[in-house]
């Protein structure tokens, strides 16, 4: 059994307008020591995915359903559904997260020392003057210069790579086996996100935890994954090794999405002026069509043996196609 | 593309006054956000102006359209002197530059129709009846509604939308109904703030796409703003970057991208992730440490003296000045 094992995972949320499904029936694994990467759109279901695993959803606002089971020491640990009490012993501990926005995830009016102290404390019956050093150690680790002093600063006296720093010394202060990063450089600039990555591979080395990535920047995922799952109106429509899934994509989302980014590796006349988008927009997760819920904007639905018809009508299954590499299309293998 | 210039911009300088934070407000030093930019931009030309957050690339579009009042230095339009025109003697010229915002949520307002946003510039502007017989009232009316329909049609939105409110379109459409706006008025120029960098990737390729295609069907000319350097490159014909308030290089594209001159160019370019794991895991990297220090207090002798590996005491005493190597202009002292 893998680390971490979430099977059919579906969270929906009833609202006015009528049922939104944001993910629905997600079903993937991660080792330790592996960066599995979530990659898709606004609205896809990454983000949602991994609050639920984190029992961060409101009970009353949204209905979750399905088992995500991770290993405790030799002991399994069922995820959804575990009480409040339960969950707060792991999470911070086993697992951990770091968010987006770093200037909006701290709280302004405490040190951030006294925030990473807290969440030491939180799960280790121990002095606060080990906890203080712990901190120290923790902001040394992700390059904090001066650590001893700057533990005493707020978080307004830091720039937003230097806050991200300290939200990545906070989560692994208890030193976590998974550490769920959404979108952890999105609202950095790309020479702060290139240190940013930098330490995360460095410290995962170091910690052999497993990360999950999630992220729209395919860019990203190039260079920090080993593994992606690709999500288009709350499903994976694709999971593959990175390698696999850049060189080969086999659903025709991903496909898009590959050929729809501006390359600078490559010359403006080699790519052609036009960049080939896809056409549309992702679907409202209210209404989900029956079949396949990319059909409207795909290219490739012609050349399904059945017709787009068969698309519309019927949910292709996540089929695994090359040993490893799984996509959810009708497409005779999947072959674009 | 023409030699002649449409838009002349010199020793531009724009510093806002931080004043301390009590009733009686003093001026206690001032953000230094464009701090001398010289550049031109021919007819029918994309200019990219490219960097990271805080280093007044932004700040250099508004001033540039007088949207800010310059501190010092001259921005000629169409070889007229606008620096130290009047809001009412800028008025007529409003026509001729135009400007398209980052954030589609925030720049339109929410009570307004599409009708009513993109219709604005004709009434504004006295053009209600334009193309019509110069009537008034009803008929005027009808003629804007045919020229807003028109508008809209061509950036790709349904002209049947036109009594919608923006919460009923996508990031997508609404940055298009925003495009549509800032082309009421038949511009000759348009200052393209971050146009893309809210919308998701499927997305952005459509935009960059429109913007593209309107370019040659209106004649425009482009300062196109951004930090995403693979869309720069994309829709640029030259690019400048900016580093603390200053253009550190500036180049024709192909030459900016294959060979970067000033180390700052160069640790950008590295520090974008390419979306290709193989090239990824072989390419050298460029890690800057540090941050962006502030534009209120920038460093003397060149600005990227505090950051830079290859800094000699000749770097701290004296500002280098854009000058001509190879095919670039580049300021630094040791150009690579």
């Amino acid at each position: 059994m893998s680390f971490l094992e979430v099977n059919d995972l579906h969270v929906e949320f009833p609202t006015s307008d009528g049922l939104v499904k944001a993910v629905d029936g997600v079903t993937f694994a991660i080792e330790r020591g592996e960066t599995l990467a979530i990659v898709g759109e606004s609205g896809s279901g990454k983000t949602v995915t991994n609050l639920a695993l984190m029992g961060l959803l409101s009970k009353r606002a949204a209905r979750i359903s399905g088992s995500a089971v991770i290993k405790r020491g030799d002991e399994d640990v069922e995820l959804i559904d575990l009480a409040d009490e339960e969950m707060r012993q792991i999470r911070g501990k086993n697992v951990a997260m770091i968010f987006q926005d770093p200037m909006s995830s701290l709280h302004p009016y405490y040190s951030i020392g006294d925030q990473i102290i807290e969440a030491h404390q939180v799960h280790n019956d121990v002095d606060e003057r080990v906890s203080k050093a712990r901190a120290i150690e923790l902001l040394d680790m992700v390059g904090i210069p001066d650590a001893s002093e700057r533990i005493k600063a707020f978080p307004h006296q830091f720039s937003g790579g230097m806050r991200q720093r300290v939200m990545i010394a906070m989560a692994l202060v208890n030193s976590p086996e998974l550490l769920i990063a959404d979108e952890p450089t999105t609202a950095l600039d790309v020479t702060v996100q290139a240190q940013i990555l930098k330490l995360l591979r460095e410290l995962q080395e170091e910690l052999k935890m497993a990360i999950i990535l999630i992220t729209h920047d395919l860019g990203v995922v190039a260079g920090a994954a080993d593994r992606v799952n690709v999500m288009y109106a709350g499903k994976i429509v694709e999971s593959a090794p990175v390698r696999d899934l850049y060189a080969n994509p086999l659903m025709p989302y991903t496909h898009g999405l590959l050929a729809s980014i501006p390359r600078m590796d490559r010359r403006a006349g080699e790519s052609g002026k036009r960049l080939s988008a896809i056409a549309g927009q992702p679907p409202s997760l209210i209404a989900l069509p029956a079949g396949c819920a990319f059909v409207p904007r795909c290219t490739f639905s012609n050349r399904v043996s059945g017709g787009a018809s068969r698309c519309e009508s019927s949910m292709p299954a996540l089929t695994e196609h090359v040993p490893g590499h799984f996509a959810r299309c009708h497409l005779e293998g999947a072959s674009l | 593309m023409s030699e002649e210039p449409i838009l002349e911009v010199s020793n531009l300088q724009k510093f806002f006054p931080i004043t301390s934070n009590s009733i009686f407000a003093r001026v206690k030093g001032e953000n230094k956000a464009v701090n001398g930019i010289s550049f031109t931009l021919r007819r029918g030309e994309t200019l990219g102006l490219v960097g990271e957050s805080g280093c007044g690339k932004s700040t250099a579009g508004r001033t540039i359209l007088k949207l800010y009042e310059p501190t010092s230095g001259a921005i000629r339009f169409n070889g007229e002197e606008i620096t130290n025109y009047s809001t009412r003697k800028m008025k007529p010229l409003r026509t001729k530059m135009q400007i398209i915002f980052q954030d589609p949520y925030s720049s339109l307002n929410p009570r307004h129709s599409v009708g009513e946003i993109i219709g604005a510039a004709f009434t504004i502007h006295g053009l209600a009846s334009i193309g019509g017989d110069g009537a008034t009232g009803s008929s005027g009316r009808s003629a804007t509604k045919r020229l807003v329909q028109d508008l809209m049609e061509r950036v790709g939105l349904n002209p049947e939308h036109y009594n919608r409110y923006p919460h009923e379109f996508s990031g997508g459409q609404r940055q298009r109904i925003g495009i549509a706006r800032a082309l009421a008025l038949k511009p000759e120029f348009i200052v393209c703030d971050e146009p893309v960098s809210a919308l998701d990737v499927s997305i952005q390729a459509q935009v960059v796409n429109l913007l593209d295609d309107l370019k040659d069907d209106f004649g425009l000319s482009y300062l196109f703003i951004a930090h995403d350097l693979s869309v720069v490159q994309h829709i640029s014909d030259r690019v400048a970057v900016m580093y603390l308030g200053k253009i550190v290089e500036l180049a024709p594209t192909e030459e900016i991208y294959q060979r970067p001159h000033h180390p700052y160019t160069k640790a950008l370019l590295s520090a974008i992730p390419i979306p290709d794991p193989v090239l990824e895991s072989s390419r050298e990297q460029i890690v800057l440490s540090g941050d962006l220090p502030s534009p209120a207090n920038p460093p003397t002798g060149c600005v990227f003296n505090t950051r830079c590996w290859k800094a000699q005491p000749r770097c701290f005493s004296e500002e280098p000045v854009l000058q001509v190597v190879d095919k670039s202009e580049v300021a630094c002292h040791y150009p690579e």
